[in-house]
């Protein structure tokens, strides 16, 4: 075991808990909930960029564990990702991809393409077979013109003109579908991803809250943060602001926290010169 | 209950957020399944001056994670010569469950902070493999977390002095573990503030 104490870690995935967590599952002992994206994400092309869209819902179970959580994940300057499956999945992955593309920027002094950012992403993904649970979708403008892009756990990418994906993507999809023309104005597809997420956030039980929105073109990205509250909490409708000694106390420890003065001055209110204290 | 690892052990935390101040609590059950061994089983670890981690569910993991964050934790302080923040100590947590994405801790965990200079406060959680969470206002990690969400909710306000912080804590997190066979036995408190941590020892119902 003296080996254990000066483990570093070196990177990448570790498998030691594998073996143990094994026969725990043989022995039909569960693992625990994990906390998942059940989620709406949405993604169409207009005339100058794209627009993406995402509610902001994380779910445990049936749990709602946050009503206000951002899906929408910079890869770089231009691309950004949607991310629905495993939370930390999404999470992470988008983050590593982050890093690899400024990296990739920095070393060849130009944009990235928004096919470079998937096709890292399709063959690290392709590499894990599936067991990494991430479904995103990978917007982004290059000078190639803008993109759409779906990327499976498995490693399957599919470019389209528009997309949405997760538990209420569906229901998105069938909005988008309907109403979805070439070319249309910026306001037309605010107003259309808009309809699709709302669709879904007050059918889906996974998906709800808050719509966030990016609008992204060659020139701008405008975030709406949120772009609309779709299902606001009411009001508490009395104070429940409890009385000082309510709770029974067996026994209080107050620890002081010391801190250290790094810069003091005390400057004196006469003609003194102001002194100096390190 | 007790075919799932998370429940195997029972344990339960809950911490929020004031105005600059942040609570922290966690029950002192511990139990294989429905035999209760202990009753001195806290799970609040603190990680600098104003950094506390719960850890919640297998009581192995517990101790494990938490003695893993504690060396990674340290190294950092001695090589990077600077004191741990709230965000540096979440990443480190999150990453090191992330690690194990395929032989995951069975642990949920609880960070909270405060930052001494603006006053800003930090309530975090994560699942067992990492997925990371913004700053909240509220989160409660273990086996009576679903009675203590809605409690939680009722009681918080914001912009809450430290006593009204314990006081919305402690109620939230005692009367919601009142309901649960897997945890209990009284509680600890912490409150964080800047220039002090209060440490209160709650009376809970023995059994």
């Amino acid at each position: 075991m003296s080996g254990i104490a000066f483990e570093q870690p070196a990177g990448g995935f570790v498998f030691d808990n594998c073996r143990r967590n094994d026969i725990l599952l043989k022995n039909n002992v569960l693992p625990g909930k994990i906390h998942k994206t059940g989620t709406t994400i949405a993604a169409i092309t207009y005339k100058d960029g794209v627009v993406i869209a995402a509610d902001s819902r994380c779910t445990a179970g049936n749990i709602i564990f946050d009503d206000n959580v951002l899906k929408i994940h910079r890869l770089s300057d231009n691309i950004y990702a949607l991310g629905a499956g495993t939370s930390a999945d999404c999470d992470f992955q988008t983050r590593l991809l982050e890093s690899q593309l400024e990296l990739l920027k920095l070393n060849q002094d130009r944009q990235v393409r928004v096919a470079t950012a998937v096709r890292k992403i399709q063959q690290h993904l392709f590499r894990y077979r599936g067991y990494i649970g991430a479904y995103l979708i990978i917007v982004g403008v290059d000078v190639t013109g803008s993109h759409i892009a779906t990327v499976h756990p498995h490693g399957s990418i599919a470019f389209l003109p528009f997309v949405a994906s997760g538990s209420g993507g569906y229901t998105s999809l069938s909005v988008i579908e309907d109403r979805y023309k070439e070319n249309m104005t910026e306001d037309e597809a605010k107003q259309l991803v808009r309809d699709a997420l709302y669709a879904s956030t007050t059918t889906d039980l996974y998906s709800g809250s808050k719509i966030n929105m990016f609008v992204l073109t060659k020139e701008k990205l405008d975030k709406f943060l949120p772009y609309e509250i779709v299902a606001a909490r009411t009001e508490k409708q009395a104070d429940y602001t409890l009385a000082k000694g309510t709770t029974e106390v067996i026994s209080t420890n107050v620890k002081k926290i010391e801190f250290d003065i790094v810069n003091e001055k005390v400057k004196a209110t006469g003609a003194h010169e102001a002194m100096e204290l390190a | 209950m007790g075919d799932d690892m998370m429940s195997y052990n029972g344990g339960v935390a809950l911490a929020m957020k004031g105005k600059e101040c942040v609570a922290i609590v966690c029950d002192k059950r511990y139990g294989i399944q429905n035999k209760t061994v202990a009753t001195n089983f806290t799970k609040i670890f603190q990680y600098g001056d104003h950094c506390f981690v719960a850890f919640c569910g297998l009581a192995t993991d517990v101790q494990t994670v938490s003695e893993r964050l504690r060396f990674r934790t340290n190294l950092y302080e001695l090589r990077e010569q600077r004191k741990l923040k709230p965000l540096v100590l979440y990443n480190m947590l999150t990453n090191l469950l992330y690690e194990r994405r395929f032989g995951p801790y069975f642990v949920y965990a609880l960070v909270i902070g405060l930052d001494p200079k603006t006053g800003e406060t930090y309530v975090f959680d994560s699942d067992n493999i990492g997925a990371i969470s913004d700053n909240v206002n509220l989160a409660t990690v273990g086996t009576a977390s679903d009675y203590i969400f809605g409690l939680g909710e009722l009681f918080f306000k914001p912009n809450m002095n430290a006593d009204e912080l314990f006081e919305a804590t402690s109620q939230a997190f005692l009367n919601g573990v009142d309901r649960d066979s897997a945890s209990g036995w009284g509680a600890v408190v912490y409150v964080v503030e800047k220039d002090k941590v209060t440490v209160r020892e709650l009376k809970g119902r023995q059994d």
